[in-house]
């Protein structure tokens, strides 16, 4: 079986899936204080990274990359990342698929794919 | 098998193999990441010689132009020459031609290289003081025949370099430059001619800003183009009438200088925030192009909001200038 990232259209579905998902979360006043500062363009291209990943496309992922990455990160009021964003970030990407008119089906495998993520997001 | 030159040093590139791969089992540390050619952290830079296109994939336009690729897409056909991008060797001297002082503490550099540089207007160099102390500085003008370079200097307090243009450097000295550097430039091709391009910065920040409007202007742009100015005070604003002058002619260019506190002392000036100002161009800012240069805090404020606007991450090309003393 295919994977949904090929499903969707590869490479050129993933830039479309991920500005749409980037403008989700720098809107969303929950969780867009854990991008203050960064650079949006190595930003992206790492949420890229993470995308193609989930939807099984080319990828070099190593979990222990993600555990380290938000191992130190706050918000504005000093919160690190608990379940509540990961659900919030998981709503977004699922969003940003519906609106390419990715089906019901690819998303909840994405989204399964995700899950798998959560305790070295959340460093638990 | 093909052959890499790095560093003058050549490396044969065994079959399959990348760029990234022949590097890196050489020793050599080339920064990496994810080796599928999303992260980018491996882009390098051709000196000479083409790479297969899937190496380009996901770049900027003007990133592809200046010949940028990423290494661990690029399976070589052909020998190629190589560098990182910041190991830019080729330096030039220059003759200064003059110093014209813009405003109380801006001041306008022209000097003529020793030969030809191929360059676009909106790109930077780097200026050498002598062997060890060098500062970046954007293009304000397009290529020309006399090999003139335009660049404005501000004037910082304590400031190596500006300190050393203000009050020593004088007109027939020669100076060591280094370029040209960066993606902020004009580049659309006849069939993006038409779409609408922003340009906004604060202080020198204009210096790339004229230089890219000077440009699209040369190549004919279509397309309606805005350039904002933004200072704290109006008597910061420099190139009013010169800007105003430009574009007389063009119904289709708009010139909004912007002060969060206007005195009159210019005239037509903008009361207000840059960033607020800007926003309230378009509803949507898809399709657009937009450059952003100047104060590294405004300009990832713009960037930002211009995004949530509809700004496409790869047509927003941001030059925050970060301050030396």
């Amino acid at each position: 079986m295919t994977s949904v990232y090929e499903r969707i259209g590869g490479e050129p579905a993933m830039n479309a899936a991920i500005e749409l998902f980037y403008r989700k979360v720098l809107s969303d006043d929950r969780v867009n204080s854990f991008f203050d500062g960064v650079d949006m363009e190595n930003q992206a291209a790492k949420q890229k990274a993470f995308l193609t990943m989930a939807t099984g496309g080319p990828h070099n992922y190593t979990g222990k990359d993600m555990r380290e990455a938000h191992k130190n990160l706050k918000d504005s009021e000093g919160n690190a990342i608990n379940n509540d964003h990961v659900d919030i970030i998981i709503g977004h990407a699922g969003a940003a698929l519906q609106e390419l008119g990715v089906g019901e089906k690819e998303i909840g495998e994405v989204a399964a794919f995700l899950e798998t993520t959560r305790s070295d997001i959340t460093n638990s | 098998m093909s052959q890499l030159l790095f560093r003058r040093k050549i490396y044969t590139v065994k079959k399959g193999d990348t760029v990234l791969d022949t590097l890196q089992a050489n020793g050599l540390n080339i920064p990496s990441s994810c080796k599928v050619g999303t992260c980018h952290a491996c882009k390098m830079k051709i000196v000479q010689g083409n790479v297969p296109k899937i190496a380009q994939n996901g770049l900027k336009d003007t990133q592809i132009e200046e010949g940028y690729f990423l290494s661990c897409q690029c399976k070589p056909e052909k020998d190629l020459s190589i560098c990182l991008p910041s190991e830019i060797e080729k330096k030039y001297s220059a003759k200064v031609i003059s110093l014209i002082k813009l405003s109380t503490d801006i001041m306008l550099l022209r000097v003529k290289l020793n030969q030809q540089m191929t360059f676009h207007a909106g790109q930077f160099i780097n200026l050498w003081k002598d062997n060890h102390t060098h500062r970046s500085y954007s293009i304000a003008n397009i290529p020309n025949k006399a090999n003139l370079i335009e660049m404005h200097i501000r004037y910082m307090p304590k400031g190596e370099l500006s300190s050393w243009i203000f009050f020593k450097l004088k007109e027939g000295d020669i100076v060591n430059i280094q370029g040209p550097l960066g993606d902020c430039f004009y580049h659309l091709n006849k069939h993006e001619k038409t779409k609408p391009i922003l340009l906004a910065g604060t202080g020198t920040g204009l210096a790339p800003l004229y230089g890219i409007l000077n440009d699209a202007l040369k190549q004919k742009h279509k397309g309606k183009i805005y350039l904002y100015h933004g200072a704290l005070t109006d008597r910061e604003l420099y190139f009013v009438k010169k800007i105003r002058k430009l574009i007389q002619n063009y119904d289709s260019v708009y010139y909004i200088p912007v002060a969060v506190k206007v005195s009159g002392h210019v005239t037509d000036v903008v009361e207000g925030d840059l960033d607020k100002v800007v926003l309230q161009t378009a509803d949507s800012f898809k399709d657009w192009n937009i450059y952003l240069c100047g104060n590294a805090e405004m300009v990832r404020k713009i960037q930002k909001q211009i995004f949530l606007k509809g700004a496409s991450l790869k047509s927003i090309y941001a030059d925050a200038f970060i301050l030396n003393a």
